[in-house]
C-alpha cells in the first residue's frame, strides 16, 4: 500500500471518528440543556439513523443527532419486542458491578456455579427475604448469588441492620438470621454500605431486590429459582440456537 | 392552467395517500405490539419521522416505518419544552371540560380566580387531607371540582362514592365521608362508573390527581396549603398565558 493511500485512509478514519465525537457532544450538550446536572455515563449511536442513545444517571435518554429533540424513556424495537436502550443500560450497570470488589459482597455460591447474579438486597424488604428463603434452591440450580447490602431510606433502621450483618464474625449466617427476622444486637465497623448505596443511586437502581446478570442485564425484582435458572440458561445459550 | 391544477390535485392526493400510509403503518405496528390497545388518535409528531399516538390516555411515538416505539417525555431542546406533558395537559383539560358540572362535586367561592379539578377517592388519605382545607382553598379564590375516582385498591370505595353521590346534600355527604363517616349504602343513578372510566382513559392512576385549568398536573407538594396552591396556580396561569400569546 502506498504511503499516500495509507495516509488518506487514516485521515478518513480520523474524520469519521471526530464526526462521531461531535455528534455525541451535541447529544450531551442537548441533555445538559434540559438536565444541567446529569452525569453522562455512555453515548452510542442508536440503531436508527439520526439518533443517539445516551445513558445518564442510569436513565435511558434518546437524542436526535441535531440536538433538537430528546426523549427520556424507552425505545421499543416493535418487531423484536425489546427495549433497545437496555443494551446501553446493561453496559453501564456491568461497569457499576465491576466497581464493587468481591470482598464487598456477601456471597452464597455452589461448588461449581453455572451462573452468577448480583442481588441488591435490603434486610427489611419482604421480597428480599422471600428470595433468600430459597437461597439453597438458587445454589442447587447452579446460580451463585452475590448480595450487596443496599438498605433503602424508606426502611428506617435497615442501614443499622446492614452494618450489623457486615460487621459480624460470620457474615453469611448473620445475613440469613437477619433475613429470618431475628433481632440482632447492633454492631459497627468499617463497611462498604454507603459506597454501595451511592453506586446504586448513580445507576438508578431504586428498589430491592434488584437481580442483575453478569452482563448488567436487569433480571428483576424477585424472580423464582426455576424462572431465574431458565432465564440465565437462555441468556447464555448461543445466539443461533436461540433464534 | 387546467393541466397544472389537475397535476397539483393529483400530487396533493398522492401526498395525502402517502400520509395515510404512514398512519396505517403506525396503527398496524401498535396493533402488533399491543393487540388489545385502543388507539384514540394518530397524528404527525414534531419529532421528524415519527407519529404521535394517543392510546389509553398515554402518549407514545412510533416511527413512520412502524419499526420503533418511543415511550417517555419528548422535549424540544432549544425551547426547553416538554412537548408530551403539554399535549397530555391539553387532552386532559379538554376531557375535564367536556364532563358537565352535574357529574362533578363542586366546592366554589362566588368569584373564583382559579379552578382545579381533583380526581378523588373517599378512602385515600391524601384526598382527605386536601379536603380538610376546602374552606381555605375557596376563601383563597380557588374553586375545586371533584371527580369521583374510587380506586380498585380500596375495596368498597366505589359503593361509598355512589352512596355519597345519592345523598340529599351531596357536598355535605362528601365532606362527612372525607371526615371518616360511613356514607352508607344509598343508591341511585350516578356517574361514578363513568367518571372512573374517564379517569382510567386519561391515564390517571392515583388520587388525588390535581389538574390546573390548562390540564397541567399540579405537583402534590404545592397543594399542602392554600398559599402554596394559589401561588402555583398563579404561576401556571402566567405560563399558560405566555404560551398562548406566543402561538
Amino acid at each position: 500500500m502506498s504511503r499516500f493511500l495509507l495516509f488518506t485512509l487514516l485521515a478518513a478514519f480520523a474524520v469519521a471518528a471526530s464526526a462521531q465525537d461531535d455528534a455525541s457532544q451535541v447529544a450531551t450538550a442537548a441533555l445538559r440543556k434540559i438536565a444541567p446536572n446529569a452525569k453522562v455515563q455512555s453515548v452510542t449511536q442508536a440503531p436508527m439513523a439520526g439518533f443517539y442513545a445516551v445513558i445518564a444517571d442510569g436513565h435511558p435518554i434518546f437524542v436526535s443527532a441535531d440536538g433538537k429533540y430528546l426523549i427520556e424513556g424507552h425505545v421499543i424495537d416493535i418487531a423484536a419486542k425489546r427495549d433497545i436502550m437496555e443494551d446501553g443500560l446493561a453496559g453501564v450497570r456491568k461497569a457499576a458491578l465491576a466497581s464493587i470488589a468481591a470482598d464487598k459482597k456477601v456471597t452464597f455460591a455452589p461448588a461449581h456455579p453455572k451462573h452468577r447474579v448480583t442481588v441488591f438486597t435490603d434486610v427489611d424488604c419482604p421480597y428480599c427475604r422471600q428470595f433468600h428463603k430459597q437461597i439453597a434452591e438458587y445454589n442447587k440450580l447452579g446460580i451463585a448469588v452475590d448480595y450487596v447490602l443496599y438498605p433503602l431510606p424508606i426502611h428506617k433502621g435497615a442501614d443499622v441492620k446492614a452494618v450489623t450483618v457486615w460487621c459480624s464474625k460470620n457474615r453469611n449466617d448473620t445475613f440469613t438470621a437477619a433475613m429470618n427476622g431475628e433481632a440482632l444486637p447492633a454492631k459497627t465497623c468499617a463497611n462498604p454500605i454507603s459506597e454501595i448505596v451511592s453506586i446504586a443511586e448513580a445507576n438508578n437502581i431504586t428498589g430491592t431486590p434488584a437481580v442483575l446478570a453478569e452482563d448488567g442485564t436487569m433480571l428483576g425484582g424477585y424472580v423464582a429459582p426455576d424462572q431465574l435458572a431458565k432465564r440465565l440458561d437462555e441468556m447464555s445459550a448461543p445466539k443461533s440456537a436461540a433464534q | 392552467m387546467l393541466k397544472k391544477i389537475i397535476s397539483l390535485a393529483l400530487l396533493a392526493a398522492a401526498m395525502h395517500l402517502h400520509a395515510d400510509d404512514g398512519e396505517k403503518t403506525v396503527r398496524d405496528a401498535m396493533h402488533s405490539l399491543l393487540p388489545m390497545s385502543k388507539i384514540d388518535e394518530v397524528v404527525k409528531s414534531d419529532l421528524p419521522g415519527f407519529y404521535e399516538v394517543i392510546v389509553s390516555g398515554q402518549i407514545v411515538y412510533v416511527s413512520a416505518d412502524g419499526k420503533y416505539l418511543l415511550q417517555g417525555n419528548l422535549y424540544n431542546v432549544p425551547a426547553k419544552k416538554d412537548l408530551t406533558a403539554g399535549r397530555l395537559a391539553g387532552i386532559r383539560a379538554q376531557a375535564v371540560e367536556k364532563l358537565p358540572a352535574s357529574k362533578k362535586i363542586v366546592f366554589a367561592p362566588e368569584h373564583p380566580k382559579h379552578t382545579v379539578t381533583v380526581f378523588t377517592d373517599v378512602d385515600c388519605p391524601y384526598c382527605r387531607q386536601f379536603h380538610k382545607m376546602i374552606d381555605q382553598f375557596n376563601r383563597a379564590g380557588i374553586a375545586v371540582n371533584y371527580i369521583l375516582y374510587p380506586l380498585d385498591i380500596h375495596p368498597g370505595a366505589d359503593k361509598k362514592a355512589s352512596a355519597l353521590w345519592c345523598a340529599a346534600d351531596r357536598n355535605a355527604a362528601y365532606t362527612a365521608a372525607m371526615n371518616g363517616h360511613d356514607p352508607g349504602t344509598g343508591t341511585c343513578a350516578n356517574p361514578v362508573a363513568e367518571t372512573k372510566a374517564l379517569s382510567v382513559s386519561l391515564g390517571i392512576n392515583a388520587t388525588p390527581t390535581i389538574l390546573a385549568e390548562d390540564g397541567t398536573q399540579v405537583n402534590s407538594a404545592k397543594t399542602t396549603s392554600p398559599e402554596l396552591l394559589l401561588a402555583e396556580l398563579d404561576r401556571l396561569a402566567a405560563e399558560h398565558a405566555k404560551k398562548v400569546a406566543s402561538r
